[in-house]
């Protein structure tokens, strides 16, 4: 395995990513995974290193890398949101054009939950990106923001056996310039309102090419309505369903690989 | 941050690759002492919310460089981990499957800086392989545990058989408050749809009840050896013992509401009470008050560095050598301090 340690600058701050070289003859294309939120990044890990490396031993190359904030790349979580998350990507896809010695053909991007939604938007924001995956995308990101607010609510409540603030009062706080405390995440308003301003299903994609999108669950799982109405919005894009559990937060099992899911976006991959 | 964080690869005894970032401090302190940071879980290197980052922060600026690492199988490391159950690999954490990684980070340490001296910390899984480490090696110098587990898990360990009476306490009260809570009627859908686990209900109503009737069996070790009728492990406290009794320190940090503290209390300490306080001057407590078990809330964090920054910061003021196994002023006696 060629895995590089690296770092590159997006301004005023660092981000750290491992660059995976090709380990077969190479396909041309490269890419870029978008990590998902917070502590679902950390569960995920292990499934995106191994993705990576399947990816890398096609032929391919391949970036991951953390966002501002998160991981080993400098800055502080608090000071995230939505736009420095898409600039982050859009310093990640110039990363690995410049590594691979701009021989590529294509950039495609990878995310997983709020990671898909992220890659979603970015595909449509820099023209170098040729392909999008999407596993388990966040569509509605307002809904999302909630549940992690009611994370909190649950930590009070296991703490404290009360709720000392509640859902108003934590957005008031944010409003107002505290953070707001998931899992030790301090997330800041910026972010908070950003993400909840985003329907990806209601006019935001602006990606012309090839898309899959891969809902993950159970044996004999039907698509989901927010999916089927996710997958309107993109010009040219398959909707797949693989079982495999929720391995980005904690379960029973111990996820190292998903290989129905990696197997679905293979064949996708290769039928490109 | 006050450092130079270098990305590092080395390898374990097997040849495999192991990544790690080392932060070395722009003003290095004179004691030559590293800290490294074990990864809890599968967490990896940077651990929950990124907890390793601010500790690698307090740690580099008294002057410690700073390893953390990914074990085999784990994070960016090269390697697979083959259990299928999340609870059997925390087992296999807990009974040492990480020590000779540890190990192998220590010598990379110090074929390449000459550091030969080690505080090993970790959360939780990164505790517990810090004190199996210690025990092999005399390198570790002290040992700076957060949350460390006593117990072990698998997934035919049935916990609930051997939980604490406070766990039980805690567990009951929740039961029964959700009797009367409106706001609990998803409990009660489980409940009558046969999703609970009735077992954990029956044993938790009638424990008050079977305690009064039967003996409460004695889970003490016979001299010498750690066996218990529980689940508890076996390596622990020979481990712990190994290290107070070569003077070595360690230096425990619980969070109030994890149930790693009252396992720790009721499994550990009060089965070897005596012989702790023999060799009080190696070991002190502190827990963070209402904090959770990966410290999750701003204010238990901060207690928690606060802490670790006062320990380090005295073993660090002491200007003899560690190899010479100083006590610490203000270590004099067993102490238990909560924030």
């Amino acid at each position: 395995m060629n895995e590089t340690p690296i770092f590159f600058e997006n301004g005023s701050y660092r981000l750290f990513g491992i660059l995976h070289e090709p380990a077969a003859v190479p396909s041309g294309w490269g890419w870029v995974f978008c990590h998902p939120f917070a502590e679902e990044k950390l569960w995920a890990q292990r499934v995106y290193v191994s993705f990576a490396r399947m990816l890398a031993a096609r032929g391919a190359w391949v970036l991951r890398f953390d966002a501002m904030g998160n991981g080993d790349s400098e800055g502080q979580f608090s000071e995230s949101s939505v736009e420095t998350m898409l600039s982050d990507i859009g310093c990640a896809i110039n990363m690995l054009e410049r590594s691979s010695g701009k021989v590529l053909q294509g950039v495609g991007l990878l995310g997983l939950r709020f990671g898909a939604t992220l890659a979603a938007l970015a595909a449509g924001r820099y023209p170098n990106v040729r392909k999008l995956v999407l596993w388990e995308p966040i569509v509605d990101g307002g809904k999302y923001m909630q549940e992690l607010l009611r994370v909190n609510l649950t930590t009070q409540t296991a703490i404290y056996k009360e709720i000392r603030h509640k859902r108003e009062d934590l957005v008031r706080m944010m409003r107002e310039g505290s953070t707001v405390n998931v899992d030790g995440y301090e997330i800041a308003y910026p972010c908070y309102e950003q993400a909840s301003a985003l329907k990806l299903n209601e006019g935001v994609i602006q990606f012309a090419g090839p898309c899959l999108i891969v809902q993950v669950g159970r044996a004999g799982q039907t698509i989901r309505p927010e999916l089927k109405a996710l997958q309107e919005a993109f010009p040219s894009v398959d909707i797949r369903a693989a079982v495999e559990e929720p391995f980005w937060k904690e379960i029973k099992q111990w996820y190292r690989t998903a290989p129905n899911l990696f197997e679905t976006t293979l064949a996708w991959t290769r039928g490109q | 941050m006050r450092s130079e964080v270098i990305p590092v690869t080395f390898s374990n005894k097997e040849g495999v690759r192991l990544f790690g970032m080392l932060h070395r401090p722009t003003n290095p302190s004179k004691s030559c002492i590293a800290v490294i940071l074990l990864s809890p879980g599968v967490k990896m290197r940077v651990a929950p919310h990124r907890l390793y980052l601010k500790m690698t922060e307090r740690f580099v600026s008294l002057g410690y460089p700073v390893l953390r690492f990914d074990f085999y199988g784990l994070g960016d490391s090269e390697g697979e981990v083959q259990e299928e159950y999340l609870a059997d690999l925390y087992g296999s954490i807990q009974v040492g499957r990480y020590v000779d990684d540890t190990l192998a980070a220590m010598d990379w340490m110090q074929q390449t800086y000459g550091t030969s001296q080690f505080i090993v910390s970790g959360l939780c899984g990164g505790a517990i392989t810090g004190l199996l480490a210690g025990a092999r090696d005399q390198r570790v110098t002290c040992l700076l545990g957060l949350a460390i587990p006593v117990i072990l898990d698998g997934s035919r360990i049935d916990f609930t058989k051997y939980m604490t009476d406070v766990q039980s306490k805690g567990m009951r009260d929740g039961y029964i408050q959700k009797l009367w809570d409106l706001g609990a009627w998803r409990s009660w859908v489980r409940f009558l749809t046969f999703q609970s686990d009735y077992r954990l209900i029956a044993r938790l109503l009638l424990k008050p009840l079977l305690s009064r009737v039967r003996p409460t069996m004695s889970a003490s070790p016979v001299p010498g050896q750690s066996e218990v009728v529980d689940n508890t492990n076996p390596y622990f406290a020979p481990a712990f013992r190994r290290m107070i009794s070569t003077s070595r320190y360690v230096y425990l940090i619980f969070a109030e509401v994890d149930r790693l503290y009252y396992e720790f209390e009721k499994k550990f300490v009060e089965r070897n009470r005596a012989e702790l306080e023999s060799y009080g001057h190696w070991y002190e407590v502190h827990v963070t008050k209402d904090a959770n078990h990966i410290f999750s809330f701003r204010e238990w964090e901060e207690d928690m560095l606060d802490q670790c920054s006062r320990w380090l910061g005295r073993l660090g003021g002491n200007r003899r050598e560690v190899a010479n196994r100083p006590k610490l002023e203000g270590f004099d006696e067993i102490s238990r301090t909560t924030a």
